[in-house]
C-alpha cells in the first residue's frame, strides 16, 4: 500500500510540470528569456533592467522553470563600466539569476583577466564553446565550454560561439577564437551524450553552416546577439533563430513539446510590450544605488561648452567632428608631438550637446568608456598614409577605424579602392614627407594595430615618463579643466573631395 | 706769399667731437648691455633654480609618496574586503582611515584643486559604503553559520530516535526517514557549497521533493509526530524568509558585490593617484619647459655676449686706427708745418679732411700768412734791402729828392747812374734762385766798394738792377765811376757761363745828370738813366750810355 502510495505521490511530483496526463500527446512547457545588449543600467531604451526584473518575476511566477538565458553584450563599454569594469552589470544580473551568460565581444572591453574576476564575482555561469587559453590550456578560467541545464523535466543543451573577430577588434594578446563549425558538432555529441533533449545555439556573426544544423535539426533553436540597433531588417525567425538588438535586448518564448519527443518542439514569441511591465522596485532601488554613486564620483562640472556639438554615431565614424578635433588637439598638446591620430570608435556618446552645456565628468567618460592609454611613438610620412588609408578605408560601412586628427589635414575620395583613396596629406601646413619622421599621439589600441592600423604596431614606442600612463579620458578632462570654455570646431581637417 | 694749403673742399665735415661723443656713448651701450644680459642671464637661472628647489623636486617627491599612500591604501582595502572577522574589519578600516587622511592632508598642501579633493571626498565615501557592505557580508557570514549549526543540532536531536530504534530492534522501515535525512541534510550542505544561483536554486527545489518525502515516511515510523515536528524545523530553518536558502543566495549576490565593490574602489583610487601624479606631471612638464626656454634664453645670451665683444673688440681697434690715422699722424703732419714754417721754408700741407685738426692747421695757415704779409710791410716801411742789405729803393727816392734839392741850393749837378746784371734770367734759370740771390749780394757789396766818397749812395732798384745816386757829380765824372765800376765788375769776375757775352757777370749802366742848367725832378732823372741804360743794352751790353739832353 505505501509503494502504491509512493509510486502515486512519485507520479503526482512528474505531472507537476507537465499538462494532460493519459491524453494521447501530453505536451511540456517551458518559457525562456532572452536578454543581451544591455550595457547601460540607466539606458534610454524602452527595455531597461528594472522591467527585465518585473519580466522575469512574472514568467517565474507563471513557471518556476523558467530558463533566463543573459547572452551577454553587457559588461562594457558604459560609464559605470569604465569605472568598475562591468562588475555592477554582474551584481545586478546575480539578483536576476540567469542560468548563464554567453560570453560576446564586448565583454572583452576589459580584457581576459578582469573577465575571470567577473566569472568570480557571478552566481551563474558563463559560457563560450570556442574560446581557448594557451594558459589553461582549456577555455579561459571561469568559462565553461558548454552548458546543461535541467529544468521542468527537459535537459537543454547550451553552445555560445564567440565572434572571432574579437581578437582584432579588442585585441586579444591571449586568447585564441577557434572557427566553431567542428567545435559545435563535437559539442552537441557530447552534450547529446550527457542527455540533452534540445541543443540552443547563442552566436552573434553569422556562418554558412548554421542554416543546415537548424534545418537537421542538430540545433533545434539559435539565439542570436545583432549589433543593429533594431531589429526591422532581421528576416531569420522562420529558421528557429530569435534576435535581440541594442534597443530590442529582450525576447521572451515558449517552448513547448510533447514529452516523449522534444525534437517536435514549439516555440512561440511572445511579444514584450515594455511600456506594459512596471519597473521592479528591489531592481530600481539597486539600479538608483548605482547611479547615485555613480553621480556622486562623475557629475562633477569641468567647464562649459560655448558651441553645440554633436557625436552621434553615424557622424562620428564618416566626416571630421568637432569633438574628435578638441581630442586629438587635447593629446597633441598633452603629449608634445607633431600629430595626433584617434579611432572614432573611442567616442561612444551618441549625443547632441546644447550650446552653453554644462560638461561634466560624467560626459567624457561616457564619450570615451574605454579605457585608453595614451601613447606616442615615431612615424614616418610613409607609414602615416597608410594608416590615414586604413582610417578611410570603411567610411562607407561607418566603422570605428574613422580617423579624428589633429596637426593633420587631408582630402580622400570614399569612391577609390581601398589603398588609393588618400589624395593629398599636410602635416602643420606642410606637405608629407614620406621619409620624414614624425612625433604620433595616439592610443595604446591603434599602437597595438586595433581598428586595421597594423601600421602602427610597427612604429616606434616612445616612452611616457608617468609611472601610470594617464587615459584618453583624463588628458580630454584635463585640457576642458585648463580651458574651462571649450568651442570645438570642425575646420577642414578631413576632406571627402568625390561627394 | 703763401696761400693756406688745407684742403678741406666740398668733404663733408666729420667732427672729432662728434666722433668721440659717439665712441664713447658706444662703449657706455656696449657695456651696459653685456651687464644687463649677464645680469638678467644669471636672474633667469636663479628664478628657474628656484621653480626646480621649490615646485619641481617637492613635486617628484610629492607624487612618489601620493603613489605610496594609495597604494597602501589599496592594499588596506583589499585586506578590508578578505576580513572574516569584526576585529579584522576594523584593523583594516583603522589603516583605511589614516591613509585617507594622510592623503587628504597631502594633495589639500600641494594640490588646490576642488576637483581633486571632491574625487578624495568621494573615495571616502565609496570606502564607508564597501565598509557597510563588508559588515552586510560578516553578519550574513554569521547568520548562515547559526543556522548551519542549528540543523545540526537539529541532525543530533535526530540521531536519538535511531539509538533508541537500535535498542528496540524495530523493523528497518525506521530508519528511511533517517537516512532520508541524512541525505537531505548532505544535499543542503553540498548547496552551501555551491557558488550558482541556479544549481542552488535547482537543489533547494530538490530539497522540497526531499521534505514531501520525509513528511511521508515520518508519517509511516515510530515517533511519527517527533520526526515531524523536527522535520518542519528543518524547513523553517531552511526556507524561511530568514532561512538558509535565501540567506545563501542573499550571501552569493553579497560575495559578488563585494569583489566587483572591491574592484571598484580599487579603480578609483588609481584613477585619483593618476590624476594626481597627471597634475603632478603637468606641473613638472611646466618646468622642464621653463628650463628649456631659459637654456636656449641663455645660449642666445651667450652668443649675445661673445658677438658684443667681438664687435667691441673690433670697434675699439677700429678706433685706435682712427686715432691713430686721423688724429696722431695728421697731428704730425700739423706739427711738420709748424716747423716748416718757423724754419720759413715754402710748405706744403697734405693735410685732408674736415676736422678740428684742419680748422687747426687753416687758423696755423692763416696766422703766418698774415705774418708774412706783415713782414711785407715792415720791409716796405724799412729803408734797407733785406737781401743785399744795401738801401732800398724807398730810401733811393728819398735820397735822390734830398740831393737833387740840395743840388738846385748849391747849383751843383747830381748824377745817377741805373745798372742792370746783363742775362740775369738765364743765370737764374740755369743756376737756380738762391744762386741768384748769392750774386745779387755780391753784385750789390762789389757795387758799394767801388764807390769811393761818402756821400755817394748805391740801391737796389728792383729785382736785378741797382742804382747810385752821385752828388756834386757832373757829366764826366759820371762816367768815369761808370767806367770803374764796369772794371770791378769785370775783376770780381762772377762765372756766368751762359751769359752770351763773356763767361762772368757783366753790366749795363745807364748814365743822367740833373744840373743848374737843367734841373730834373727825381723821376725825369732816373727816366732818363734808364733811357741810357736801355740804350747801352741795344749797343751790345756791358758799358755804359749817357743820357743826352733832348
Amino acid at each position: 500500500m505505501f509503494t502504491t502510495f509512493r509510486w502515486l505521490g512519485a507520479l503526482i511530483f512528474i505531472s507537476v510540470s507537465s499538462f494532460a496526463w493519459g491524453s494521447p500527446a501530453p505536451i511540456n512547457k517551458i518559457s525562456l528569456v532572452f536578454a543581451a545588449n544591455m550595457p547601460e543600467i540607466s539606458s534610454s531604451n524602452a527595455m531597461s533592467y528594472a522591467k527585465l526584473a518585473s519580466l522575469l518575476a512574472l514568467s517565474r511566477q507563471e513557471d518556476e522553470y523558467t530558463v533566463f538565458v543573459f547572452g551577454g553584450g553587457s559588461l562594457g563599454p558604459s560609464p559605470l563600466s569604465s569605472l568598475d569594469r562591468g562588475s555592477h552589470i554582474i551584481d545586478i544580473l546575480n539578483t536576476l539569476e540567469p542560468d548563464m551568460m554567453a560570453i560576446s565581444k564586448r565583454e572583452f572591453s576589459y580584457y581576459e583577466d578582469e573577465l575571470t574576476l567577473r566569472s568570480y564575482e557571478a552566481a551563474f555561469p558563463f559560457i563560450s564553446t570556442n574560446l581557448f587559453d594557451p594558459l589553461t590550456k582549456g577555455n579561459l578560467e571561469g568559462v565553461n565550454t558548454n552548458l546543461l541545464i535541467e529544468k521542468g523535466g527537459i535537459k537543454i543543451g547550451f553552445i555560445s560561439i564567440l565572434d572571432e573577430a574579437v581578437v582584432q577588434e579588442y585585441l586579444l594578446q591571449r586568447v585564441k577564437v577557434e572557427e566553431p563549425k567542428e567545435l559545435i558538432n563535437q559539442q552537441i555529441k557530447q552534450l547529446k551524450r550527457q542527455g540533452a533533449d534540445l541543443i540552443v545555439l547563442i552566436y552573434s556573426q553569422e556562418k554558412d553552416y548554421y542554416p543546415e544544423l537548424l534545418a537537421a535539426k542538430k540545433i533545434n533553436f539559435a539565439l542570436r546577439l545583432s549589433s543593429a540597433e533594431d531589429l526591422q531588417s532581421e528576416a531569420k525567425e522562420s529558421l528557429n533563430i530569435f534576435t535581440v538588438a541594442n534597443k530590442h535586448p529582450v525576447r521572451q518564448l515558449s517552448l513547448s513539446w510533447p514529452v516523449d519527443s522534444p525534437a517536435e518542439l514549439q516555440i512561440e514569441d511572445n511579444d514584450i510590450v515594455p511600456l506594459s511591465l512596471l519597473d521592479d522596485s528591489k531592481m530600481v532601488l539597486l539600479i538608483d544605488e548605482y547611479k547615485r554613486r555613480l553621480n556622486r564620483l562623475l557629475n562633477q562640472s569641468i567647464g562649459q561648452l560655448t558651441e553645440p556639438m554633436q557625436t552621434l554615431r553615424e557622424l562620428v565614424r564618416t566626416q571630421e567632428i568637432a569633438f574628435g578635433n578638441f581630442i586629438a588637439d587635447s593629446l597633441k598638446e598633452a603629449t608634445n608631438a607633431d600629430i595626433a591620430i584617434i579611432n572614432s570608435g573611442v567616442i561612444r556618446g551618441d549625443k547632441n550637446y546644447q550650446a552653453d552645456s554644462i560638461i561634466t565628468r560624467a560626459d567624457i567618460v561616457r564619450e570615451l568608456p574605454f579605457r585608453s592609454h595614451v601613447a606616442v611613438v615615431t612615424i614616418t610620412g610613409q607609414q602615416l598614409l597608410l594608416a590615414l588609408e586604413n582610417g578611410v578605408s570603411e567610411v562607407e560601412f561607418a566603422k570605428g577605424r574613422f580617423p579624428q586628427v589633429a596637426g593633420i589635414t587631408f582630402t580622400y575620395k570614399a569612391k577609390h579602392p581601398f589603398g588609393s583613396r588618400i589624395q593629398s596629406i599636410l602635416i602643420n601646413g606642410q606637405v608629407l614627407q614620406p621619409t620624414k619622421q614624425y612625433v604620433l599621439a595616439t592610443t595604446d589600441y591603434l599602437v597595438q594595430g586595433g581598428d586595421g592600423y597594423t601600421t602602427l604596431s610597427m612604429t616606434q614606442n616612445k616612452s611616457i615618463t608617468t609611472q601610470d600612463t594617464p587615459l584618453l579620458s583624463d588628458i580630454v578632462i584635463r585640457a576642458i579643466q585648463t580651458k574651462q570654455r571649450i568651442a570645438p570646431k570642425v575646420e577642414g581637417r578631413i576632406v571627402r573631395i568625390d561627394q | 706769399m703763401n696761400a693756406p694749403q688745407i684742403t678741406k673742399g666740398n668733404k663733408k665735415r666729420i667732427s672729432l667731437n662728434r666722433i668721440f661723443s659717439a665712441a664713447a656713448v658706444g662703449i657706455l651701450i656696449l657695456f651696459l648691455l653685456l651687464a644687463w644680459l649677464i645680469y638678467s642671464s644669471l636672474i633667469s637661472f636663479k628664478v628657474l633654480l628656484n621653480d626646480v628647489a621649490e615646485e619641481s623636486l617637492p613635486n617628484i617627491v610629492i607624487s612618489s609618496k601620493l603613489y605610496g599612500e594609495s597604494s597602501r591604501l589599496l592594499e588596506a582595502t583589499e585586506q578590508l574586503s578578505k576580513s572574516s572577522s569584526e576585529a579584522a574589519k576594523r584593523l583594516a578600516e583603522q589603516r583605511i582611515s589614516r591613509y585617507l587622511s594622510q592623503l587628504k592632508r597631502i594633495s589639500e598642501q600641494n594640490y588646490h584643486s576642488e576637483f581633486l579633493s571632491i574625487q578624495l571626498e568621494t573615495i571616502n565615501l565609496e570606502i564607508a559604503d564597501f565598509t557597510a557592505l563588508i559588515k552586510e557580508s560578516l553578519i550574513l557570514n554569521q547568520q548562515i553559520s547559526d543556522k548551519e549549526k542549528a540543523i545540526y543540532r537539529l541532525f543530533t536531536l535526530s540521531l536519538a530516535f535511531e539509538s533508541d530504534a537500535t535498542n528496540q530492534t524495530q523493523s528497518k522501515d525506521n530508519y528511511i526517514w533517517s537516512m532520508q535525512l541524512s541525505k537531505t541534510l548532505v544535499s543542503v550542505s553540498r548547496g552551501l557549497n555551491m557558488n550558482r544561483l541556479q544549481e542552488v536554486r535547482g537543489l533547494f527545489r530538490q530539497f522540497n521533493n526531499d521534505l514531501d518525502l520525509l513528511r511521508n515516511y515520518a508519517k509511516q515510523e515510530d515517533n511519527s509526530s517527533e520526526k515531524l515536528k523536527l522535520t518542519n524545523n528543518l524547513a523553517q530553518l531552511i526556507l524561511h524568509e530568514d532561512g538558509l536558502l535565501p540567506l545563501k543566495i542573499k550571501q552569493l549576490r553579497i560575495a559578488g558585490r563585494v569583489i566587483g565593490r572591491e574592484n571598484f574602489v580599487h579603480n578609483i583610487i588609481q584613477d585619483f593617484a593618476r590624476l594626481l601624479e597627471y597634475s603632478a606631471k603637468e606641473t613638472e612638464a611646466q618646468i622642464t619647459q621653463k628650463m628649456a626656454f631659459t637654456i636656449n634664453r641663455a645660449e642666445t645670451e651667450t652668443s649675445i655676449i661673445g658677438l658684443a665683444l667681438v664687435i667691441g673688440v673690433i670697434f675699439l681697434i677700429v678706433l685706435i686706427l682712427f686715432i691713430q690715422k686721423n688724429i696722431v699722424s695728421r697731428l704730425l703732419v700739423l706739427n711738420n708745418l709748424v716747423k716748416g714754417k718757423i724754419k720759413g721754408e715754402k710748405v706744403y700741407s697734405s693735410l685732408t679732411g674736415n676736422d678740428e685738426i684742419t680748422d687747426l692747421a687753416s687758423s696755423f695757415m692763416l696766422f703766418s700768412d698774415t705774418i708774412e704779409q706783415q713782414n711785407v710791410k715792415l720791409e716796405h716801411m724799412s729803408l734797407s734791402d733785406g737781401l743785399t742789405n744795401i738801401a732800398n729803393r724807398r730810401a733811393l727816392d728819398v735820397r735822390l729828392l734830398h740831393d737833387i734839392e740840395l743840388s738846385v741850393r748849391k747849383k751843383s749837378h747830381v748824377a745817377v747812374l741805373l745798372m742792370d746784371i746783363d742775362f740775369f734770367k738765364l743765370y737764374n734759370d740755369n743756376y737756380g734762385h738762391a744762386a741768384g740771390d748769392e750774386c745779387l749780394k755780391k753784385i750789390a757789396s762789389v757795387i758799394k766798394h767801388s764807390l769811393k766818397r761818402s756821400s755817394d749812395f748805391v740801391a737796389r732798384y728792383g729785382g736785378e738792377e741797382f742804382a747810385c745816386v752821385l752828388p756834386d757829380t757832373e757829366l764826366l765824372g759820371a762816367a768815369a765811376i761808370a767806367e770803374q765800376l764796369l772794371h770791378s765788375i769785370r775783376d770780381a769776375n762772377v762765372e756766368h757761363k751762359f751769359s752770351k757775352i763773356g763767361d762772368s757777370i757783366t753790366l749795363s749802366i745807364g748814365v743822367a745828370v740833373s744840373g743848374p742848367e737843367r734841373v730834373l725832378l727825381p723821376d725825369q732823372l732816373l727816366k732818363q738813366a734808364d733811357k741810357a741804360l736801355y740804350l747801352a743794352k741795344s749797343k751790345g751790353r756791358n758799358q755804359y750810355c749817357i743820357s743826352t739832353n733832348e
